[in-house]
């Protein structure tokens, strides 16, 4: 049953090559859904381009349904699944900075180094202003060490949120999620005509 | 090449393909935590059969007196038992009233141990068993002969010599007590010093969780 201990199935040596081909496997992807390139993702903030939101959200809908699935056919202990700790607040704030980040940019942190991977200097450039912006982060969130970690609410996940089983969340997630995709589409189109995205 | 209107379909099948695997499993559910334990038994019933989660009265007693441990007793019996006789700092919580201590047990500090009593042994096991289905394999044990042991070692109305009450089923008081002292009784917090103990084999280990962590970029 899954999450898979893979330092104990196939060795430490073993469990790093794993890493190694997801990595490779998630930046192949993200690079030949065109998201290396920094026009492409600033586009989506002005609506011109969907590709960040339709492959986002199609892979998070697609992912979400795998994983519950295994957990319902016991293939997988979703309580053994990493699920990152809610600060409210700390989440709020990171997140506007991120976007800002996003939109002043034209890069994430993962696609900036799909980009820098093929040697675009913007992407380079980005890579480098991350760096120095982890390390100062490091170097200065004792001086707000308790507004990091304000507002805890745990491992918080929307069906104990919501008190609603499990499937009924995925399903409302899902439909929701393609209904936002289609309606974001239509707009795209009433704002710049049909004509093909970037 | 794909046109526009084949793509437009290939994104309806997709969607269309998706809404019904979410119904699906929307009507499936998910396993319960008896379910689940179907699911994990291959792996952790052995700690069950080699007894490696039975832990001896004297052991548990240690803990008690251990400041560096966060224990947690949790008594499953009813409240009639409970009055009676409970260990000291013991908890109650009936078996039907578990699933809303999930989330407090899989959070359990790096020291923390949890220990499950009953009477005897049978409904401390299923509520193990439901706690590593459902609360993320606490650091969890179980009182090995239940309360019933427990007052045979460390009662002083107790003759450790003479045979449990026969012809009561599992999971019943067996001791006589004559008055509901709950954790004035004398038994429910032993003196170590004073009692003396049996020798045991050490089980209960503290886990050092291992953080996982995750995130995208």
């Amino acid at each position: 049953m899954g999450p898979l201990e893979l330092t104990a199935m196939v060795g430490e040596v073993g469990a790093w090559i794993v890493y190694l081909l997801i990595g490779f496997a998630f930046g192949f992807i993200l690079e030949s859904a065109g998201f290396g390139d920094s026009r492409r993702l600033a586009a989506q903030f002005y609506w011109r381009d969907l590709s960040v939101m339709q492959v986002m959200f199609t892979g998070i809908m697609v992912a979400m349904v795998l994983i519950f699935w295994a957990t319902a056919l016991g293939w997988l202990d979703y309580e053994e699944v990493w699920v990152n700790p809610t600060y409210v607040w700390p989440g709020i704030v990171g997140g506007l900075i991120m976007g800002a980040g996003f939109i002043f940019g034209g890069f994430c942190p993962g696609t900036s180094l799909v980009g820098a991977a093929t040697l675009k200097l913007d992407a380079i450039w980005f890579v480098a202003g991350a760096a120095v912006g982890i390390h100062g982060f490091g170097e200065t969130v004792a001086l707000f060490n308790d507004f990091w970690h304000s507002s805890f609410l745990g491992r918080l996940t929307l069906q104990d949120w919501l008190g609603l089983p499990t499937g009924v969340v995925v399903l409302g997630l899902v439909s929701i999620g393609i209904v936002v995709l289609w309606a974001a589409e239509l707009l795209r189109r009433r704002l710049y005509g049909d004509a093909d995205e970037g | 090449m794909v046109t526009p209107m084949k793509a437009s379909r290939l994104h309806a099948l997709g969607a269309a393909v998706l809404l019904l695997a979410a119904a699906a499993l929307a009507w499936h559910g998910q396993p319960t935590p008896s379910e689940k334990w179907r699911f994990l038994a291959a792996q952790l019933e052995p700690r069950l059969t080699e007894r490696q989660v039975y832990i001896d009265p004297a052991e548990l007693m240690g803990l008690m007196h251990d400041d560096y441990v966060d224990l947690f007793i949790i008594d499953l019996r009813d409240e009639r038992d409970w009055n009676l006789f409970h260990l000291w700092g013991a908890e109650r919580i009936p078996p039907q009233a578990l699933s809303a201590h999930w989330k407090r047990f899989a959070n359990l500090g790096e020291n923390g141990v949890i220990v499950f009593v009953g009477n005897d042994e049978a409904i401390a096991t299923d509520a193990w068993k439901q706690a590593m289905a459902a609360a993320s394999r606490p650091n969890a044990y179980i009182l090995a002969g239940g309360i019933n042991r427990w007052l045979r070692e460390f009662s002083p109305d107790s003759d450790a010599n003479a045979p449990p009450a026969a012809g009561v089923p599992d999971e019943n008081l067996r001791f006589p007590l004559k008055w509901a002292l709950g954790a004035r009784h004398p038994a429910s917090l032993p003196d170590p010093h004073q009692t003396g103990t049996h020798s045991f084999t050490r089980k209960v280990r503290l886990q050092k969780r291992v953080v996982k962590k995750g995130g995208c970029g």
